[in-house]
């Protein structure tokens, strides 16, 4: 019950107990309640007008990092009595340290100041609303208004600088690169040896193989090093993220996921993201920094998405993709998608495979319980075997138990090429 | 003097004026209840609105008891009007309270103290001379009166909502 509601209905209360039992001393015992709630009439606030800036510190922070926030409140209008902000936080942002409420008086022209720390985790964060109540002295009679004003903040997942990531896809860009593009040329790696030609640099001259050949002399030749397409595919399925207890791998693949963009992309290469789950979300391929951001955002809305139309990868658009390029998959993987990864290796794209590994995060989390362990070899011999298909199949599966960073878990392994990709002719 | 000091002694002096009053007429029952709603509301009420509002609206309720027992007129006044600041600073502590920050607190404090202090002094003058004058009037005139403040506490009501 509100206050002048209470109010109210004591002062009829009264005024009707001494009017029916004829007594005056019922009545005069009303008039200091109605003289208070005539005072609140009598000072209650004219028309409200506010004018709100909300100021951010940063747009973009990376995850665990604090965006200072500062709420401007002028007050454009009549003295304001009292005056009660609420600043309203975005869902999902905590408050560190500062000020998110303000009560107090507000004169003409006078204006208030509210400053605040928030940190979250990653996602896109839009402020919007404050939330003000203008009120008489007595706080009778309230006014509420929310006033709004823009500000919004990209917490984008953490970044891990890879020294290297080594592919090696069928079809190359003509721009330069990092990746060796099976054509002789300017580089640094041997090619091959050919005839001398007008132009060529006396050191590149193969001393041995011309000794051989009489009137002739043979020069080196080196591997071209080019830029090469690549399509990133984040899996955000929830049965493959999803463990027991509502746990989830998705933060890990979203982590590994920023850090290969930001590899390929320092890499010269045009990188396209595509989120794999429900809703289409759909990264362009791109270059450099503007596309890095762009990835970036894109892992920062990522959620996991639960959809029966989506369960497997069959609906994957690979048309998407370049035909021939790479196309770099991180999804702890679910035993009935290997024959889609397959089938996109039959139609010529390289595939390398990022797994978070969820038998040995599943362990971690149901450790000490009974029959885990016999549990966990069945599920890691099914997982051995799920790879050992796909590896059969030309698919590079890269496992990673989470609980190491991903520079130390993979980052090793993705600088070289494995065996069977190296050389010219692969 | 504190917000909170005035806040509890105007509780306590509240109940006290009714305790007292009801003893000396002998009503133990009367005091006991304005002893329950003065504690309950001094143990409780800081910052609960509901428990404030029946501290409030008890302590009123048994002050009028007390003019119908032919209790002195002023004495329930004064413990009304007492309650009724009572009530008034301890929403206004709790609304302060509710501020991480509290603007120009002096500038807030000085008004609705002196707004609080202007109406509780016209209250009881008011009573006070409304008191001395004798009106009579037959039960047709007292329904048609309570007519009319049917319909201008509804007019109010209306006021408040708008």
């Amino acid at each position: 019950m509100s206050r002048s509601l209470l109010l109210v209905l004591l002062i009829y209360g009264l005024v009707l107990a001494g009017l029916i039992t004829l007594r005056g001393e019922l009545l005069v015992l009303a008039l200091p309640l109605l003289l208070y709630l005539g005072a609140s009439l009598v000072y209650r606030p004219s028309a409200v007008h506010l004018s709100v800036d909300r100021r951010l510190d940063a747009s973009r922070v990376i995850e665990g990092q604090p965006v200072r926030v500062t709420l401007s409140i002028t007050n454009l209008g009549a003295p304001l009595e009292n005056l009660q902000i609420g600043e309203v936080i975005p869902s999902g942002l905590r408050v560190i340290e500062g000020e998110t409420r303000v009560v107090g008086a507000l004169g003409a022209d006078e204006g208030v100041e509210l400053a605040y720390t928030v940190a979250g985790p990653r996602g896109l964060y839009g402020f919007s609303d404050v939330r003000v109540s203008a009120g008489d002295t007595f706080d009778l009679q309230t006014e509420q208004i929310v006033e709004r004003s823009g500000g919004r903040v990209f917490v984008l997942p953490q970044v891990e600088k890879l020294s290297r990531a080594m592919i090696r896809p069928r079809r190359t860009r003509i721009f330069a690169g990092l990746v060796p593009a099976r054509r002789g040329g300017p580089g640094v790696e041997f090619f091959g040896v050919r005839e001398y030609q007008s132009g060529d640099s006396r050191r590149w001259i193969n001393q041995r193989v011309s000794a051989r050949f009489s009137g002739e002399i043979y020069v080196n030749e080196f591997e071209q090093e080019r830029a090469v397409d690549i399509g990133l595919i984040l899996d955000a399925r929830h049965s493959a993220n999803v463990l027991g207890g509502d746990h989830s791998l998705f933060e890990k693949s979203v982590q590994a996921t920023a850090t290969l963009a930001d590899a390929f992309l320092t890499g010269g290469n045009r990188v396209g993201l595509f989120i794999y789950g429900g809703s289409v979300s759909w990264t362009y391929p791109g270059y450099g920094k503007v596309q890095r951001e762009r990835i970036l955002q894109a892992l920062a809305r990522a959620r996991i998405q639960q959809s029966p139309v989506f369960e497997g990868l069959d609906l994957l658009p690979a048309r998407l993709f370049p035909i021939r390029s790479q196309l770099v998959m991180v999804s702890p993987l679910r035993v009935d998608d290997a024959c889609d990864l397959i089938r996109l290796r039959a139609r010529g794209y390289r595939v390398l495979l990022v797994a978070p590994d969820p038998v040995d995060a599943e362990v971690r989390l149901l450790e000490g319980r009974k029959g885990v362990e016999v549990a966990a070899r069945i599920a890691r011999l099914e997982r051995a075997h799920l790879n050992r298909r796909l590896a059969q199949a030309g698919v590079r599966v890269l496992e990673w138990r989470t609980e190491v960073p991903f520079q130390v878990g993979v980052g090793g392994v993705l600088a070289q090429l494995p065996l069977w990709e190296r050389g010219p002719g692969r | 003097m504190t917000i909170r000091t005035l806040s509890v002694s105007g509780i306590a002096l509240a109940a006290l004026l009714l305790i007292v009053a009801n003893i000396a007429v002998g009503r133990f029952s009367w005091a006991l209840a304005a002893l329950l709603l003065g504690g309950t509301w001094l143990a409780l009420g800081r910052g609960r609105p509901v428990v404030a509002g029946i501290g409030f609206a008890g302590l009123i309720i048994l002050a009028a008891l007390g003019t119908g027992a032919s209790q002195p007129l002023l004495w329930m006044m004064t413990a009304a009007v007492v309650a009724l600041v009572a009530w008034d600073l301890d929403h206004f502590l709790a609304v302060t309270e509710s501020g991480e920050q509290v603007y120009n607190r002096v500038t807030l404090e000085r008004i609705h103290l002196r707004r609080l202090l202007a109406v509780a002094v016209a209250g009881v003058v008011l009573a006070i001379i409304a008191g001395s004058v004798d009106l009579r009037f037959g039960l047709v005139a007292a329904l048609s009166l309570g007519l009319l403040s049917l319909f201008a506490l509804r007019s109010v009501v209306r006021n408040l909502k708008r």
